[in-house]
């Protein structure tokens, strides 16, 4: 490995088996950006997700060593970041998106045409509650697909299922969202 | 509203899924299909909007530091928690053990003690561990002893629930260092430990 090398996910998980914490912290960077943004598709604010990907990641660090091969820490811990989501939001604790997302999310003001600003902030809300209506299984797979950009195969293996069933859940999620939108798709 | 028979494959179109010729047949229909050419426009654009709002960036402060500044927290106050009430009882065995060898009516010096505070574990061979650097003169415990603190070389113990101690008093001294285990196994296998605290008390 040349010495300016980003060290890779296996050698910075072994490195955190043996207790460094700053390995772990450099994996924690790595992966953060991805983590963060698929625990926010579950919760109702920034700080939730932020709270929620922490968890996860201090999840990883006790449960190290059961990670068989180092190499494929990734879609390890966007499985456990999407257990711990799931748990959480069947104990009540959080519900997938909220009203004040949509708010945050939207499209800034366009000063020079209010009409459009309004419009864009219409469909943003709308696609924030069509998203947030969708199974469990059709958002993981659409934000881990289309938000991470992971190919089918990484998918099924966080999901535990097969490529056809990703494939499947990524063209019910579409089909559902195109329906649910309606209309609103038609500006241009 | 478009052709039916074509409704999923405009999903199917904007999503990327389809070859190069599916694609060039399916625009040559639109070409001439006013509502699929609508349909065609509207899956599009919901894939857009998709993508902006799924893949946004994620401002804000790391997690990285406010991680590792959580696994220290937790991590060193057990430590130096166990560190001392092992090295305490370690202490009070060796003080006992020492305090009757004195009493005994003997012209030679005190036999080697070895005293084991249950479980009783074998230190594991060093090799297996790999010390943390300490400041110059070792970290010291709450109660002022030595410590010297080794971490297990990859690949660490799935469970971390027992703490095992072996105390061992030098032969020829009053020192007593205590080796406590931190994150062991169930079982009282040394070898599956990932932290090794090492106490010389002086």
């Amino acid at each position: 490995m040349a010495a300016d090398e980003a060290p890779s996910d296996a050698e910075l998980v072994r490195r955190s088996r043996a207790g460094d914490a700053e390995a772990f912290g450099a994996l924690v960077a790595r992966h953060e950006p991805g983590v963060r943004r698929v625990a926010r598709s579950w919760t109702p604010t920034a700080a939730d997700a932020d709270d929620l990907a922490q968890t996860a990641f201090l999840k990883a660090w006790q449960d190290l060593a059961r990670l068989e091969d180092p190499s494929r820490f990734r879609p390890w811990i966007f499985r456990i970041v999407l257990n711990a989501a799931r748990d959480s939001h069947r104990r009540s604790l959080l519900r997938p998106f909220h009203a004040a997302r949509a708010i945050e999310g939207a499209d800034p003001p366009d000063g020079r045409d209010p009409s459009r600003a309004a419009a864009a902030a219409e469909t943003t809300a709308a696609l924030e509650a069509a998203i947030a209506g969708l199974p469990e299984e059709l958002r993981e797979a659409l934000s881990l697909h289309v938000g991470e950009g992971m190919r089918h195969a990484e998918i099924a293996e966080i999901a535990g299922v097969n490529e056809a069933t990703v494939r499947w859940r990524l063209f019910q999620a579409r089909r559902i969202l195109r329906e649910m939108l309606g209309t609103l798709l038609d500006q241009p | 509203m478009s052709c039916p028979n074509l409704k999923e494959q405009w999903t199917e179109y904007a999503a990327g899924d389809l070859s190069g010729d599916e694609r060039t047949a399916l625009d040559a229909h639109a070409a001439g299909c006013e509502p699929c050419r609508r349909e065609r426009d509207a899956c599009l654009r919901l894939e857009g909007l998709l993508r902006g709002r799924l893949s946004m960036p994620r401002p804000g402060r790391s997690l990285s530091d406010q991680v590792v500044s959580r696994l220290r927290a937790d991590r060193r106050p057990r430590l130096v928690r166990w560190a001392a009430a092992m090295a305490a009882a370690s202490l009070l065995l060796s003080l006992t053990a020492l305090r009757l060898a004195e009493r005994a009516p003997t012209a030679s010096p005190p036999s080697p003690v070895t005293l084991h505070v249950a479980p009783s574990t074998p230190l594991p061979p060093p090799s297996c561990f790999e010390q943390v650097l300490s400041p110059p003169g070792g970290r010291r415990s709450a109660l002022g002893f030595r410590m010297t603190e080794w971490v297990r070389r990859p690949p660490a113990p799935a469970d971390a629930s027992r703490v095992c101690v072996a105390a061992e008093p030098a032969p020829s001294s009053r020192s007593v260092s205590a080796a406590i285990l931190d994150s062991g196994s169930k079982s009282s296998d040394p070898d599956r430990a990932s932290t090794l605290l090492v106490i010389a008390l002086d």
